[in-house]
């Protein structure tokens, strides 16, 4: 009896170690998330009473020039800091796995850029890019690429990549770290045996490396295509608030100015489903395409 | 087992934790132990050095002579988080007395939103106690829903007084002297002219208020009231000829794109070491500015320049801080709350309040703003050729674009035309969704009996 009870108990202790987790996880994201769709179905300005409205707000946003042109914008972000992120993060991690001195320095000083926040962040490149006295312009022209010079921030053909730069220059050394201990798990004996073959260091990379970090580099891509579209508010905020003329809108910004702006809940909360959806198809895609090969070998 | 269950007592005690937070409002006291009424006033934390202390003070002042009165203050928050702490405040079922916010969040949100109380006969015997035309700028519908306790606030002009000196300039009057002045400063010191804080989108409108004011034959308040209540369009030649003004500004070298790229520190920065020549900002600026000229240079001020002949230069002005009354205050606290405003609008308790932030339109009767000739020209030049701020008037949604635009014609990334087109699809985007700028005509009964007071409790000005 006591040894039936005991294994009841193994079987069901697991769960209660996890249900106080599961329960704020419910409060705090899971019910959230469904009183956010609930309340986008109302017009609600947060003070006065929720009004019905049905899907109205769906139909508004998708109507709303200014939400589309902030996705587009979100969706640029997204491809160029995911691009960028995982390209240089990918090379530098390969420059140091190959280095026998200096590693863990190089490592420390690219990570330490992930640790700061992202309003010191803002305000330090806003600084760098300032035409009048920033730095970036003050090199340029030391070196003799005055002709370089760019309204970093004024262009609203250039202010998007600005901000997408500080934020890659935010987070290389976090994808370096996950590809860099992703290249340590590769065996040896696979590149020795490519060198018997003699293979090239481009066949090495495309048929050894590549393959063998292919979980790596899902993970460092959700994370980045997900970060592009959820994380970037603080960091535009900052340095642009949406502007030159809107060109730095994200869909974050607009969805904070929707809301307590504009004093516009059931809007905002309507376009975050909907950037929510986005994100979930985006990511679930991305995700089935690249764990393909894995998917089709299990 | 015994340390599985050990583990699992403290993750719920963690868990538990959490949830310690949460329980059951209990409707706020009316009064203290000591059978005292209770008296909350609220609002954003004090913004400048010095005012909550003052504030403690006037509530101590204010117990004395009212010792049946226990005053509780809770400052919180930022002034732009002012209405989500007044939405937790009435969920959470607190009752407080009097809100101090800013003016337009007062017009634009709270008051359309039924959370303010109408002020029209309260405040009626207290009237004359404020500066000429600052009560108005608290009215909507021809209802009074809040009074200023503050300093008005202007639009200007700054420049380097030392500079101008050494170049032989002099204050400009018309937009043609203004580019002569430019002309000069470019090809002599080769710096941008005029530099902006362009990062912030909220400055841009002001350069429109200017601009359209003219434009329009200054009916440029008139004309926004017409459109927002849909009897003209935004697209007219007066609106185009707005922005057109401004875009002259960037056409003929007064300001470039730099602007755009250039936030408050970045542009006192240059002013402040000789980078810029001129700025145009609130008069709520000059502390900020002078703190980071200090004795470097004497800072001047000009009025915008006339750009339409035959039109007067006239300028956005208003009392940014306002006090309400929340419709979810104690309905019983009607008297001890016009006690207390009528103690607070006092010149010796509001000029102390009003002195924290280095005024320079006062918006009570009898308060010194000082005696600096910053304030005087204020006083004398810009304050008699006053305007309301158009952005008191419209909602964020054009404001926003209105902002947005601004930079965007005067860069030639599109036209007047296109700005005004977009400023009036944003308009009959909103008004489909249900925006209604006449909306006190609109209301019900039962939405009046909400934000009237349940009595007037009588008069205590002397």
């Amino acid at each position: 009896m006591n040894i039936t009870v005991s294994k009841k108990l193994d079987r069901v202790f697991p769960y209660l170690m996890v249900l106080p987790a599961i329960v704020l996880f419910i409060m705090f994201v899971i019910s959230p998330f469904f009183y956010g769709f609930y309340t986008s179905l109302f017009k609600w300005d947060g003070l006065s009473d929720m009004k019905w409205l049905g899907f109205t707000n769906y139909k508004h946003v998708f109507g709303d020039p200014q939400f589309w042109n902030a996705i587009k914008n979100t969706f640029v972000y997204a491809l160029v800091i995911t691009v960028f992120k995982n390209g240089i993060g990918l090379a530098l991690a390969l420059m140091l796995i190959s280095r026998k001195h200096g590693t863990t320095f190089c490592r420390t000083a690219l990570y330490m850029p992930v640790t700061f926040s992202y309003v010191v962040i803002g305000v330090l490149w806003t600084w760098v890019y300032n035409p009048t006295f920033g730095i970036l312009d003050g090199v340029l022209n030391l070196v003799g690429l005055g002709g370089l010079s760019q309204g970093w921030l004024s262009d609203p053909d250039i202010a998007l990549y600005s901000v997408a730069a500080v934020d890659i220059w935010k987070w290389i050394g976090f994808h370096l770290v996950l590809y860099y201990t992703g290249l340590q798990a590769i065996p040896e004996t696979y590149y020795e045996a490519a060198d018997i073959d003699g293979a090239n260091w481009f066949r090495k990379f495309w048929h050894i490396t590549i393959p063998q970090l292919n979980s790596v580099i899902v993970m460092n891509v959700l994370l980045a295509i997900t970060g592009a579209f959820v994380n970037n508010y603080n960091l535009v905020n900052v340095m642009t608030q949406g502007g030159p003329f809107g060109s730095t809108d994200v869909s974050l910004t607009y969805i904070v100015r929707t809301a307590f702006s504009y004093r516009n809940l059931g809007q905002a909360n309507a376009m975050s489903m909907v950037l929510f959806a986005m994100v979930f198809i985006i990511g679930f895609a991305q995700f089935k395409v690249m764990t393909r090969e894995e998917n089709t070998t299990d | 087992m015994m340390k599985r269950w050990i583990a699992f007592t403290l993750i719920l005690v963690v868990a538990m934790s959490v949830f310690a937070g949460g329980g059951k409002e209990t409707p706020a006291a009316t009064e203290d132990t000591s059978g005292k009424r209770i008296l909350t006033i609220a609002g954003h934390t004090r913004m400048y050095p010095g005012e909550e202390e003052v504030w403690a003070a006037m509530a101590e002042a204010f117990m004395e002579e009212n010792p049946d009165v226990q005053v509780v203050i809770k400052w919180q928050g930022t002034i732009e988080e002012t209405a989500e702490n007044l939405q937790a405040a009435k969920l959470a079922g607190e009752t407080i007395d009097l809100y101090s916010c800013g003016t337009r969040v007062i017009r634009n949100s709270l008051a359309p939103a039924g959370i303010v109380t109408d002020m029209t006969e309260l405040i009626k015997p207290y009237a004359d106690r404020f500066a000429s035309g600052m009560l108005e700028g608290c009215m909507v519908g021809d209802r009074v829903w809040a009074f200023p306790i503050g300093s008005g606030g202007s639009t200007t002009f700054y420049y380097n007084k030392q500079m101008f000196e050494d170049l032989g300039l002099s204050e400009p009057k018309t937009y043609d002297e203004l580019v002569a002045i430019c002309d000069t400063i470019r090809s002599e010191l080769g710096i941008t002219p005029i530099l902006q804080q362009g990062t912030l989108a909220i400055y841009w409108p002001m350069w429109f208020f200017e601009t359209y004011e003219q434009a329009s034959g200054n009916k440029s308040v008139e004309n926004v009231n017409e459109f927002l209540s849909g009897e003209r369009s935004f697209t007219g030649p007066e609106e185009i000829e707005g922005f057109n003004l401004i875009k002259k500004f960037f056409d003929d070298g007064l300001i470039d794109s730099d602007s755009l790229n250039t936030n408050a520190d970045g542009m006192r920065a240059a002013f402040s070491q000789g980078k810029s020549a001129m700025f145009f900002g609130g008069t709520w600026e000059y502390t900020n500015i002078m703190q980071v000229v200090g004795d470097a240079f004497e800072v001047g001020i000009f009025e915008f320049p006339v750009m339409v002949p035959g039109s007067q230069s006239r300028h956005g002005t208003g009392s940014g801080g306002g006090w309400f009354i929340p419709s979810f205050c104690n309905p019983e606290n009607y008297d001890i709350i016009m006690k207390f405003v009528e103690f607070m609008t006092r010149p010796e308790w509001a000029g102390q309040v009003i002195a924290t932030c280095a005024p320079i339109i006062p918006s009570v009767n009898g308060v010194s703003a000082g005696d600096s000739e910053f304030i005087k020209t204020i006083n004398e030049n810009h304050a008699k050729h006053s305007i309301a701020y158009l952005d008191w008037i419209w909602p964020a949604e054009v404001n926003d674009v209105v902002a947005r635009n601004i930079p965007a014609v005067g860069t030639g990334y599109m036209t007047a035309e296109q700005a005004c087109e977009e400023i009036q699809s944003t308009y009959e985007r909103i008004v489909d969704y249900g925006y209604d700028y006449d909306w006190w005509n609109s209301w019900t009964e039962e939405d009046w009996a909400a934000v009237t007071p349940a009595y007037i409790p009588e008069s205590y000005a002397e």
